[in-house]
């Protein structure tokens, strides 16, 4: 503490340690941070529903989803990454997740998904010929970004039916 | 900055640092504003290092009392008694000593 440097090399060092200490502070705040977003999901239509290279069955699917993910951020959360899965389970597996959708949300004011005719982004295709007349279920799943701390993921699973008897056209 | 004002600069930077913490993670928290949290706590390091580094005058209040320094002809006349004493030299030797001692 003599010189002005050795005192500017103490004030910075212990800043770390209290901005250290804080984001522990942060951290603890998220666990108290409880929510429950009312979020609901549906099979629309099922569009088409064929044997993919003669060997594993595709389908594709129109659903309609309505998340309200807004309490879903508190003041930590830097983004969510929300996702739709298709869970469901076969003689072969007997757990089958294949991820149907997905969307980064930024802020909290976008956070309000209403999407009456939910395509597709990428391809829903079995591993065996196992599709026809499935119980399908769905998963919403949001992954909570927090600006400091854990990486954490919360979900909702719906049984929306179950998937046509024959292959379409 | 004399004793004193390293000790009160030190006690300074810990407890303002630590108040600027508290008061912006509050602040933070209360009105779900992150960024108002790193806001102030920056410009709590901004004011604890304009406060504590530079050498201002209030840390130069205690300056320390140096005793009033010996008569150099007593110094001197101490020192060769000493010597006298541990090593009894010749007359020469004390001669070259004293002149080393003077030079």
């Amino acid at each position: 503490m003599h010189t002005a440097w050795t005192r500017a090399n103490t004030v910075l060092t212990f800043f770390a340690t209290v901005l250290s200490v804080l984001c522990v502070v942060v951290t603890v705040t998220d666990v108290f941070h409880k929510s429950d977003p009312p979020i609901s999901v549906e099979l629309k239509e099922v569009k088409r529903l064929v044997t993919h290279r003669g060997r594993q069955d595709q389908a594709a699917l129109s659903m309609r989803l309505d998340a309200d993910l807004r309490p879903a951020f508190s003041w930590n959360t830097k983004q969510l990454f929300v996702f739709v899965q298709a869970d469901y389970a076969t003689p072969e597996n007997a757990i089958n997740q294949v991820v149907l959708w997905d969307k980064i949300i930024e802020n909290k004011a976008d956070a309000h998904l209403k999407i009456r005719a939910l395509r597709q982004k990428y391809a829903f295709i079995d591993q065996g010929r196992n599709l026809r007349g499935l119980p399908l279920n769905l998963t919403v799943a949001w992954n909570v970004m927090p600006k400091v701390g854990r990486l954490f993921t919360r979900s909702k699973t719906f049984a929306v039916g179950t998937l046509p008897e024959e292959y379409t056209a | 900055m004399d004793f004193e004002g390293q000790r009160v600069a030190e006690q300074w930077l810990i407890k303002l640092l630590i108040a600027f913490a508290a008061v912006g993670f509050l602040a933070g928290y209360l009105t779900s504003n992150f960024a108002l949290m790193a806001y102030i706590n920056a410009a709590g390091l901004a004011i604890t290092t304009l406060l504590v580094v530079p050498d201002w005058p209030f840390f130069r209040r205690h300056p320390l009392n140096w005793l009033p320094p010996l008569n150099p002809a007593q110094q001197q006349a101490a020192a060769s008694a000493a010597t006298a004493v541990a090593a009894a030299p010749t007359p020469a030797k004390a001669a070259v000593v004293k002149s080393r001692k003077q030079g």
